[in-house]
């Protein structure tokens, strides 16, 4: 009994953990909340699985409804810490250009991470289902519980915002200072 | 690359998925959620046999009760029978029994004294038989005897069958079936002659199991060409881990013969050389569930650096001795050498006494029968090539470390 669980313990962790840890690296923009969030979405599950009813969840939708939840916890607790956050980035355009070429392919995954933190909760939920991993309408709908009408059109408007905020700023200058 | 571009941000998004966490966090993470889960099961255990003890209380509370009414059936009697008696039974409930609305307050009042009278006087000990007075007794007794007869007919079970044994090599057998019917598929038919299920890295559970192949040169296993195959019984293969030579390297090189090779006691003793004596100020001796330190203390342990290697030649170990144990299995995150020459306590309170330790023969002992030396092959990406070692599968390291005092592993894991 005791060893069944733990396969099933160790079979959920090994299938989901990257789809939780990504969704919550992402929605925090930081590798250490991330991963405090993992381990806490997953000490959630944890408790939670004897109440699990795969008829009427996907075990995949209901593992990132909890992971969701945690995120949205998280983003309670530290609302003011974000709103700050967001604001500041948005008030410092950089004052020096930085030519596309000379953006390797790591700068520019840590500008789309911090482009990501600009954009609001539900928006940013949005992008890292159907983007980063690819999920369905129809899954990020249960998942963020509304409608995939509502997924289409906060995908629609998030794509958007990314795009305003990661392009040139008159002059070719750049947002540089999501860069760091 | 053109940041309006919706396709090329897709794009750039979608990279970011293979952004990958640190091993180091997503296999403790999983560790200290098994131990949870474990941990659950036990309290949800402790809860469920709680529930089972006070049912089981309250079935013999009730059979006592009734054996004590039939057993004291001159009592009933009167109860039952006497037509005199100043209330027959159904008086309790009968509807006339119970003063109505329009009732004089005294004709109330003399109607529930005489009630209490008839409980004390006609049953004067039995809850249940006021509870159930007509035909409520011989439904419980029965109850209470199939419950019991139940209980002792599943006890009666699990004595005769104490072990599960046929059951488990049947299951154990059925899983090894099973993941070298996926291992099959994996290789293909004709490279299964090269592979061998690993006794000693492969572990069994009831249900479940992790049977590791390995690729089998000069009769000895060659750890870097190794695939865990996971199966339960209920699930069927459940995950595949590869450690692979991509390149076939294994086909073409010089694999060391096994002459001249020391001995498995000889390595054994090695081993038990390698064994340090560490004094551990502040070995966190419980965590929460979050892995934070709870209780922590002053302790003599024994550790082993890294993972142990010798070369099956020279006698050469691979891991080199630090004098701290910050590298071994133990779990001791920092601590003192003590010299094993002349062993003596740190000047410090509450450190327990070198001369208490357990010799280091018995400690090795300890740690070998934890995890078995073995003789194989690894070759690490540092050498030309392979090398013939006796290592040491270690399925337990983590969590724990080994107290020198006691001479067992204790585990540590939140």
């Amino acid at each position: 009994m005791q060893d069944d669980q733990e396969q099933l313990i160790r079979g959920i962790y090994r299938t989901y953990y990257k789809d939780v840890y990504h969704f919550l690296l992402y929605f925090t923009g930081d590798v250490n909340e991330a991963e405090d969030l993992t381990q806490e979405a997953f000490i959630r599950i944890l408790g939670s699985l004897s109440h699990y009813d795969a008829e009427k969840a996907n075990r995949k939708t209901w593992i990132m409804t909890i992971a969701k939840y945690t995120a949205i916890d998280h983003y309670r607790k530290r609302k003011i810490q974000y709103l700050f956050m967001e604001k500041w980035l948005r008030r410092l355009p950089a004052t020096d250009g930085s030519p596309e070429g000379a953006l390797d392919q790591q700068e520019e995954e840590k500008l789309i991470e911090k482009a990501l933190g600009t954009l609001k909760p539900q928006y940013r939920m949005v992008v890292i289902l159907r983007c980063i991993k690819g999920y369905s309408v129809k899954e990020a709908a249960e998942i963020l519980e509304c409608s995939e009408a509502k997924i289409k059109v906060d995908y629609h408007r998030a794509i958007k915002q990314l795009q305003q905020t990661l392009s040139p700023v008159g002059n070719g200058r750049w947002l540089h200072e999501l860069v760091e | 690359m053109s940041w309006l571009s919706e396709e090329e941000l897709l794009k750039q998004l979608k990279r970011l998925e293979k952004r990958e966490p640190s091993s180091s966090f997503v296999d403790n993470l999983e560790e200290r959620l098994v131990a949870k889960g474990k941990r659950l099961m036990i309290q949800r255990g402790r809860g469920r046999w709680s529930i089972q003890i006070a049912s089981a209380a309250v079935i013999i509370l009730l059979t006592v009760g009734l054996l004590r009414i039939e057993g004291s059936g001159s009592e009933l009697k009167p109860y039952q029978e006497n037509p005199s008696s100043a209330a027959s039974p159904n008086e309790l409930t009968s509807p006339s029994a119970i003063p109505k609305r329009e009732d004089s307050a005294e004709e109330i009042q003399q109607t529930v004294p005489r009630q209490a009278e008839t409980v004390q006087r006609q049953a004067p000990v039995k809850a249940p038989v006021i509870r159930k007075p007509a035909g409520g007794v011989a439904p419980v007794a029965e109850e209470a005897v199939q419950a019991v007869q139940t209980v002792q007919a599943e006890q009666a079970v699990q004595a005769k069958h104490p072990d599960q044994t046929k059951k488990g090599n049947s299951d154990r057998a059925a899983l090894e079936k099973l993941a070298t019917a996926r291992f099959e598929q994996l290789v293909g038919k004709d490279e299964m002659h090269k592979y061998k299920i690993n006794e000693i890295l492969s572990t069994h559970h009831s249900q479940t199991a992790s049977i590791v192949f390995t690729r089998i040169v000069n009769g000895i296993p060659y750890l870097d060409e190794s695939y865990q195959v996971g199966v339960s019984v209920k699930q069927g293969v459940t995950g595949i881990q590869i450690k692979a030579d991509l390149e076939n390297k294994a086909d073409t090189a010089v694999f060391p013969d096994v002459q001249g090779i020391l001995s498995m006691e000889q390595a054994k003793q090695v081993f038990a050389r390698q064994l340090r004596l560490v004094y551990v100020p502040n070995q966190v001796t419980k965590r929460d569930y979050f892995g934070k330190a709870l209780e922590a203390k002053p302790t003599l342990q024994y550790v082993i650096p890294g993972t142990f290697a010798m070369d099956a030649k020279t006698g050469d170990v691979v891991n080199p001795i630090r004098n701290t144990s910050d590298q071994g299995e133990g779990g001791a995150d920092k601590g003192t050498y003590i010299d094993m020459q002349a062993p003596t306590s740190p000047d410090l309170d509450g450190v327990p006494d070198v001369s208490e330790a357990v010799a280091p023969a018995l400690a090795a002992e300890k740690f070998l029968e934890d995890s078995p030396l073995q003789l194989a092959y690894v070759w690490s990406t540092q050498l030309d090539q392979p090398v013939l070692v006796y290592n040491r599968a270690q399925k337990n390291a983590g969590g724990r470390y080994f107290d020198a005092i006691t001479g067992r592993f204790v585990d540590i894991s939140p």
